[in-house]
């Protein structure tokens, strides 16, 4: 960009005062101005009039709506409770999911021996394992384990995160 | 057309033709949506055009005009009338033209004024000799400026229509646009540059005379 012509351009735009009045470069600026204006001006005229008063009818049974952009924004910037609720799992996911191994296993692991105020129940003949007919664990794969020590019979759940990548 | 019941209506009166802008705004806070009517009016090919200038598709220009009134509706409380209501409508449609085409595009723009950097890059010292009117009733000339503005950047072009159509100063451009006043002036410059070059080769052919061909059959059906 050569700097006469910066200055003839900014003087053609009004930016600067015109002291270049019969510059030939900004003639030719002014009459590309004319030309652009005049080329889409052109444009804006061939469109039919029916396309705009259709137009205006959409608009018009858009204005006269009520009020469901309002609650569409205010749903936008103030989110649901199940939003929020994700918002707070999603951030805090890793504590829940090992919170809630420790509180299943603890949950899920049959009595101790050595509850001295419990009642003595039998042990029964044979240990059966805790059925599970269904485990929902979002963002993340469960293992069910039964484990058998000398303290008794537990089940775990062990919920791996999935791994996730941003935007996917 | 207001069904909301016996208001007043400004905006279909013999007189709304001399009804200021700022009051049919007024009016159509009010509720009174034939005064909203007469803005639409107003502004809606100007409006149009400039949609038009910067996506270069008709039905995606008379989308967003469809779609700038409709926001402008919506938020006609935030109008503060410091400007004129039409420079306010102007932006709404910028802002979605400009959104428009940055959904749709694919690839990074390519800016022009790079691959232009090895060339002679100044200004040409004319075009038509000075007459544009008479340019623009030449068919060949008419679609020579569309396709010079269709080969233009989207950057470069939004500028330009900017400057050419509305008139905006490189701050307001700036704004609108959202870069630096030098980063408009470069934009403008090679925009400008860019149409003289695809325009050169008409520079010295004499404007003909219209003939019947050289009607405008190639707008918007």
């Amino acid at each position: 960009m050569k700097p006469h012509d910066i200055d003839l351009m900014q003087q053609a735009d009004g930016e600067l005062p015109r002291d270049g009045a019969h510059d030939p470069k900004l003639d030719a600026l002014d009459e590309l101005h004319e030309l652009v204006r005049g080329r889409l001006e052109a444009h804006a005229d061939a469109v039919p009039e029916a396309r705009f008063a259709a137009m205006w009818k959409e608009i018009d049974q858009a204005i006269a709506a009520p009020a469901p952009k309002d609650s569409a924004e205010h749903a936008a910037q103030v989110p649901g409770l199940w939003r929020r609720l994700s918002r707070w799992l999603d951030r805090y996911r890793g504590y829940i999911i090992t919170g809630a191994v420790a509180a299943l296993a603890l949950i899920l692991r049959s009595p101790s021996n050595d509850d001295s105020h419990a009642p003595i129940e039998p042990m029964p003949a044979a240990y059966r394992p805790t059925e599970i007919e269904s485990l929902d664990t979002p963002g993340g794969t469960p293992t069910v384990f039964h484990v058998k020590d000398e303290d008794g019979a537990s089940t775990v759940i062990w919920v791996s995160p999935d791994d996730t990548v941003d935007g996917i | 057309m207001n069904k909301e019941g016996p208001r007043a209506s400004i905006g279909r009166d013999a007189t709304a033709a001399n009804v200021d802008d700022h009051d049919l705004v007024r009016a159509t806070r009010g509720g009174d949506r034939d005064a909203f009517r007469t803005l639409f009016e107003r502004y809606h090919r100007r409006a149009y055009a400039l949609a038009y200038g910067v996506l270069r598709n008709p039905d995606d220009a008379l989308d967003v005009v469809q779609d700038a009134f409709i926001k402008a509706h919506e938020h006609l409380d935030k109008f503060e009338g410091t400007s004129s209501f039409y420079t306010w409508l102007y932006r709404i449609v910028m802002n979605l033209a400009i959104d428009l085409l940055r959904k749709r595009r694919r690839v990074a723009p390519v800016e022009l004024d790079v691959l232009d950097s090895g060339v002679d890059d100044s200004l040409l010292p004319k075009l038509f000799g000075g007459n544009p009117g008479r340019a623009l009733l030449d068919k060949e000339i008419r679609a020579r400026i569309d396709e010079a503005l269709g080969e233009l950047s989207e950057n470069h072009r939004t500028v330009l229509v900017l400057r050419e159509l509305e008139g905006l100063s490189y701050e307001e451009m700036a704004r609108a646009v959202g870069c630096s006043k030098g980063t408009i002036m470069s934009r403008l410059f090679h925009a400008r540059r860019n149409m003289q070059k695809r325009l050169v080769d008409l520079v010295e052919r004499p404007a003909a005379a219209p003939s019947d061909d050289d009607v405008e059959d190639d707008e918007v059906a």
